[in-house]
């Protein structure tokens, strides 16, 4: 199966949020919250020298996506289409997903509850519930799916003033980013505790990515919070509850 | 009862009795009017004598049935168009550090705070529906004042239902953060009385024309 | 029970019978066709995908990227770069996305208006497009009949300010520029490139094909100057090798091969000691400087005395460092980036010389006309056009005494801006009375904000031409509100570049509310003053005429996207000599037109004084997402970066007993005191400076509801040395220590003051 991913080049990056704000015009993301973020690192002292260097940050659409195993939502049988081969199949889902034919982590925002679980569970903080909506809904990254299915690229890509964002298909052997990912060594933030397989990959200067990792690498399984079977069910009883009053 | 409305706008006239006769019918529409003015960019008009007469019969009038709307005149008996000006352009055109409260649906309508957002598309999918735009000299039509003008059409079309879908899914809602926030900005006693009447006016109420069903 | 208005009506008397005479205005109730360009396009493309896409340029900084505008159902809802753009292509920065938080601001200038209470107080009424102008002409033509039409005086920056640059110039004052993008930034690097080479070299240099760089000081990356930091980062990615030489650990740095963390006000020593090596060692272009240099030997006499172990106890540097950095740069002659940096005026004194030096050393390397080094423009023929120029008035009074008399090189530039002020606040060497702004905030932007205080309070009238409430607008009279560059026209933009092109900025969407586009309000202005300029329509015949020597017409260039490249010229023959326009014909390594004006033809080390024991020097840079103080209104902007933090060396932060995110308030040496500002202790920064990103902080002081988002560079640059060329002001002249819950701190001296470098001495206060 295909797997979108990205590679952000921290030689090229120069930390300007041009792609934060791509992102938000796009899509119209209201403030203060972050589809795409970018943060400052530094400078500060590494085993390898001083380094200055940045965090772009998003979704990193993870082989095995937590967010989408806390969802709450009543799992129900949802059709997906491959657009490049026309092929067709059935999974049961929640209200998030992961697309089996492209690998984006999406969701479903008519069957979303706005609990919240899923941006508990991320541990990359990539996630955030709309509280600016009438019905709060949980949002992220997409990948700029819609985008792809008219042939064009994501908009952080697409504005990125000095081309660091790489895009592309994993599985495509072809790919830059199969090159950067599997010949170059990128790297992806992960550590012993969260290891579940993010799809977006840095590389650069071994000083950066050092301050990079030992900032920016989550060591909290807060899934496993959002997941213990009591909270959840308070959770849905709540909700109901509150639907029930409006 | 208002009937759901699942397209915003799209206006559901039902047939029923003209209201030609019905007093209610055209001094809503020309309350309305009046709000409409009050909201505007002052005028000369608005601080002649017959105006200040009429404004505190007004008050008058709802003080005595009930609705105490402090009058700006006690406090200031000889206001002039020019202190008018500067309140207004302080309170809703340019102030510093920024605007306290600007009077477009689109600030509070979710989603970033700024002009021609959600709050603009729902109006003018409102206007759109209805055939009537109204025109507010250079002002986007979500301005405060252009939907009191919309408002003072519906209410002279008998257009009942729209004007309370209008009023409940998009003027309320905006509306009343809007006057919290100005309350907050401490604005003279004439524009803090304007927002008492709109707020009087635009109030949700199941009473519409009895003989409507 | 609740009063319903149903029920209030029904049963109020008098009241309700004068409401229903209430006449409904005309204008508002007459049934109007739903405009053009609202309707909402259901079942439309997402996003900003099937937008309709208007070609135009940027002004979000002065970089003017070309742009398109994606308009979708009557609103703009994305800017991405003009594909057709040789220099970004599709691509914009983070300002450049935020145009629209700009157009959308509800804080923007919507009517103009006039002031109630003082100046400063920020209180103002709307008023009529017929009054404001009225008003604003009376009074030109009022002190301009009281004091001459030299006590005019113009503050112009950007893309509009260059309309009523001519304004000015119409009505015969000596004043109508005083660009501080001359005497506040550029002057001094302009002034000393071009008495070298003999022409503007507006920071040409070919990056992309270095094979080394050099950056003073220069922060591309923090500084977003798109093409210049694709260009530098293509260079990298080239291969080249860096070199930052920069008292702070820049974003550059942390991509450089070596930093050289200099001590401020000491780069000209390091490179008097370069070239002196450089000479000594036979590592310049021998060729090149025989065939296209004079005053060589003048040269090399005059820096023989500087060596490298020199430079590197003035410097703060390493030996090894300084030479490992020079030879870096030598080996990769002639494909060699010697940055000329944009904004110089640092101390004032020595800033041309140091531009001087830089400019020498790359003529030593034959870095010029070559791949990597200084590149040509490729000039090319626009027309001009009648319309957009006044003339200055025939028989106009001098003034006995010009203001720019002090200084030999200010005509290059106009009015030196510190000598408007101080005309304006003392009389001398006349008074000045009137001041007219466009895109120039004068108390963020100028030295010692608290004089220009003073000297607006003296002036008989001012008056702005602005697009959002900022520092012009608060201290003005009368105040204008300007379309804003998605709204308008401007000129034909020419770029000279390596890849030439042309394009126009032109409106993306109507102006709003009632702001008006530059072209007309300059056309109304000169209406009322008798000028004969600004005489066509509409700014499409300018547009035409300005377009027609190329065979282009605005129709003909949009039919193309809105932007034509041209064939580039930009390096030279490498065997034949090059024409360069200065007096000897060649690049003077030794200046004629210096020396003319008893100036030091050849570079010297003149030191800037180290701060007094106790104090570090405080500078100040750019931040990625922001436009100086421009864009701090900006929502999405200010959401990405609300606040600068103060930078401090983590070594000193241990002496002075302060931690990172520790909030404290930074005193200077004249006692004024910034806001409240969060510190960022880091080892990337010497012990001797601190660093504020330039922009945030305080509004006027006599607001009291200002942001509290961190301080003020500028509120706390209150001591400059005016440059002896042109009078430009220094901006890293000032000295700071720091305050943290009420008591003052010393920032200590971790390092010793060679002998050669005075102490600035605090004047105790009489």
């Amino acid at each position: 199966m295909n797997q979108y991913a990205m590679v952000i080049d921290l030689d090229r990056c120069v930390g300007c949020h041009a792609c934060a704000l791509a992102c938000r015009a796009e899509w119209n993301i209201p403030v203060p919250y972050h589809r795409n973020w970018v943060r400052e690192l530094g400078p500060d002292k590494t085993p390898e020298g001083l380094s200055f260097t940045f965090f772009p940050g998003l979704c990193n659409h993870c082989d095995h996506p937590v967010c989408v195993d806390v969802c709450p939502a009543d799992p129900v049988e949802k059709e997906f289409r491959d657009p490049k081969t026309g092929k067709s199949m059935k999974m049961t889902v929640k209200a998030t997903f992961k697309d089996p034919f492209s690998g984006i982590v999406l969701i479903d925002k008519e069957r979303c509850l706005g609990c919240g679980a899923c941006v508990e569970a991320c541990p990359y903080g990539a996630r955030y519930l709309n509280e600016n909506l009438d019905d709060p809904k949980a949002d992220k990254c997409t990948f700029c799916v819609e985008r792809l299915e008219h042939g064009e690229v994501p908009a952080c890509v697409k504005s990125c003033i000095v081309d660091a964002r790489i895009f592309g298909n994993l599985s495509d052997k072809n790919s830059e980013v199969y090159r950067l990912v599997y010949k170059k060594g990128a790297k992806r933030l992960t550590s012993k505790e969260v290891d579940i397989g993010p799809n977006v990959y840095y590389i650069g200067k071994k000083k950066d990515l050092y301050l990079l990792s030992e900032r920016c690498t989550p060591h909290e399984r807060t899934w496993e919070e959002v997941r213990a079977p009591g909270r959840r069910d308070l959770l849905l009883a709540a909700l109901k509850h509150v639907r029930s009053n409006v | 009862m208002a009937v759901p409305q699942e397209n915003p706008g799209v206006i559901q006239m039902h047939k029923r009795k003209s209201f030609a006769n019905d007093p209610f019918v055209a001094k809503l529409s020309h309350v309305y009017a009046f709000l409409h003015t009050l909201t505007d960019f002052p005028s000369d008009e608005l601080v002649t004598p017959l105006t200040r007469s009429f404004i505190q019969s007004l008050l008058a009038e709802l003080s005595h049935q009930g609705l105490n709307i402090p009058d700006p005149f006690i406090l200031f008996p000889n206001l002039s168009f020019s202190e008018l000006a500067q309140a207004y352009t302080g309170l809703f055109i340019s102030a510093v550090p920024r605007v306290p409260a600007p009077p477009y649906a689109s600030i509070y309508s979710g989603g970033d705070s700024s002009l021609c957002g959600r709050g603009l598309v729902e109006a003018e999918a409102f206007y759109r529906s209805a055939g009537f735009y109204p025109r507010c000299g250079a002002e986007p039509p979500d301005h405060l004042s252009c939907e009191l003008a919309f408002l003072a059409h519906l209410a002279a079309k008998e257009a009942w239902d729209v004007k309370q879908d209008f009023l409940k899914r998009h003027f309320r809602p905006w509306f009343r953060v809007f006057r919290g926030r100005l309350g907050r900005a401490d604005p003279h006693p004439f524009y803090s009385m304007t927002m008492d009447l709109v707020n009087f006016f635009t109030m949700p109420e199941t009473q519409e024309p009895e003989n409507y069903r | 029970m609740k009063l319903t208005r149903r029920h209030f009506l029904q049963n109020a008397g008098i009241a309700a019978a004068a409401v229903a005479t209430w006449k409904i205005p005309k204008g508002v109730m007459a049934a109007s066709p739903v405009p053009a360009g609202t309707v909402a396009t259901t079942g439309g493309l997402p996003g900003s995908l099937g937008a309709k896409e208007v070609p135009s340029v940027c002004e979000m900084c002065f970089w003017r990227c070309p742009i398109v505008g994606k308009v979708k159902d009557g609103k703009i809802v994305k800017i991405e770069g003009n594909p057709k753009s040789p220099t970004n292509g599709h691509r914009v920065c983070a300002r450049g996305n935020s145009g629209i938080q700009l157009i959308y601001d509800p804080d923007r200038l919507k009517y103009p208006m006039k002031r109630v209470g003082a100046r400063g107080e920020g209180k103002w009424a709307r008023i009529s497009w017929n009054e404001a102008l009225d008003e604003i002409t009376h009074n030109i033509k009022k002190v301009r009949d009281k004091y001459g039409p030299s006590s005019l005086a113009m503050f112009d920056h950007g893309a509009s300010a260059e309309f009523y640059r001519e304004i000015f110039k119409g009505l015969g004052t000596e004043n109508y520029s005083n660009e501080p993008a001359f005497f506040q930034c550029m002057g001094a690097v302009s002034l000393a490139y071009l008495v070298t080479y003999g022409y503007k070299i507006a920071e040409r240099v070919d990056m992309a094909n270095a094979k080394a760089m050099v950056f003073f000081g220069t922060h591309l990356g923090e500084n977003i100057h798109l093409s210049h930091v694709r260009e530098y980062i293509a260079g990298l990615q080239n291969r080249a090798k860096l070199v930052v030489v920069d008292p702070r650990f820049s974003a550059p740095a942390g991509k450089a091969d070596l930093w050289l963390p200099i001590r401020p006000g000491t780069d000209t020593a390091l490179l008097l000691a370069w070239i002196n090596y450089v000479i000594q060692n036979g590592l310049y272009d021998k060729d090149f400087v025989q065939r296209n240099c004079e005053g060589f030997d003048e040269l090399k006499e005059a820096v023989k005395g500087y060596s490298l172990g020199w430079a590197a106890r003035i410097c703060d540097l390493k030996l090894d460092d300084i030479r490992r950095g020079i030879e870096m740069l030598a080996a990769s002659r002639p494909h060699v980036t010697v940055h000329p940096g944009r904004h110089s005026a640092w101390y004032g004194r020595g800033d041309v010389q140091r531009h001087r030096a830089m400019a020498i050393l790359t003529a030593l390397f034959g870095a010029v006309g070559v791949p990597g080094g200084l590149y040509f423009p490729t000039p090319f023929n626009l027309e001009e056009s009648d319309c957009l120029e006044c003339e200055e008035p025939e028989d106009v009074e001098e003034p006995e005494t010009s203001i720019k008399e002090k200084y030999p090189f200010t005509g290059y530039f106009g009015s030196p801006t510190a000598e408007i002020i101080k005309a304006t606040r003392t009389g001398e060497p006349y008074p000045v009375k009137l001041w007219g702004i466009c895109g120039v905030n004068i108390l963020q932007t100028i030295p010692n904000p608290y004089e220009t205080m003073e000297a607006i309070k003296k002036l008989d009238f001012i008056f702005s031409i602005e697009i959002l409430p900022t520092e012009p607008a608060i201290w003005s009279d009368i105040i204008l509100p300007e379309a804003n560059y998605l709204e308008r026209y401007d000129r034909v933009y020419a770029n000279h570049d390596l890849t030439p092109y042309v394009t126009v900025r032109q409106p993306v969407m109507k102006p709003m509310f009632e702001a008006k586009p530059p072209f007309w309000i300059a056309k109304e202005l000169a209406k009322r003053l008798d000028l004969d300029c600004f005489t066509c329509e509409r700014e499409e015949e300018y547009l035409d005429e300005q377009l027609e020597a190329m065979g282009l017409s605005l129709a003909k260039l949009n039919k193309e996207g809105g932007l034509v490249t041209l064939k580039g010229n930009p390096y030279r023959d490498p065997g034949k000599a090059i024409k360069v326009d200065t007096e000897s014909g060649k690049i003077e390594l030794f200046s004629s037109a210096f020396d003319d004006e008893d100036m030091d033809p050849i570079p010297k080390f003149e030191p800037t004084p180290a701060p007094p024991k106790g104090y570090a020097r405080l500078v100040y840079g750019r931040v990625p997402m922001h436009t100086f103080s421009r864009t701090m209104n900006n929502l999405w902007l200010s959401n990405e970066c609300p606040e600068g933090k103060l930078w401090l060396n983590d070594e000193v932060a241990k002496k002075m007993g302060v931690k990172d995110g520790d909030e404290v308030i930074i005193e200077n040496q004249d006692a004024y005191r910034s806001n409240p500002v969060k510190l960022m202790v880091t080892p990337g920064i010497r012990h001797d400076i601190v660093y504020l990103p330039h922009g945030f902080g305080s509004r006027s002081p006599l607001l009291t509801k200002t942001y509290k988002h961190g301080a003020s560079d500028q509120f706390l640059i209150t001591r400059y040395e005016q440059d002896p060329f042109f009078g430009g002001s220094s901006h890293r002249t000032d000295f700071v220590r720091l305050i943290k819950d009420g008591k003052t701190l010393d920032v200590p001296e971790l390092r010793p003051i060679p002998s050669e470098i005075p102490r600035f001495e605090i004047k105790m206060a009489s």
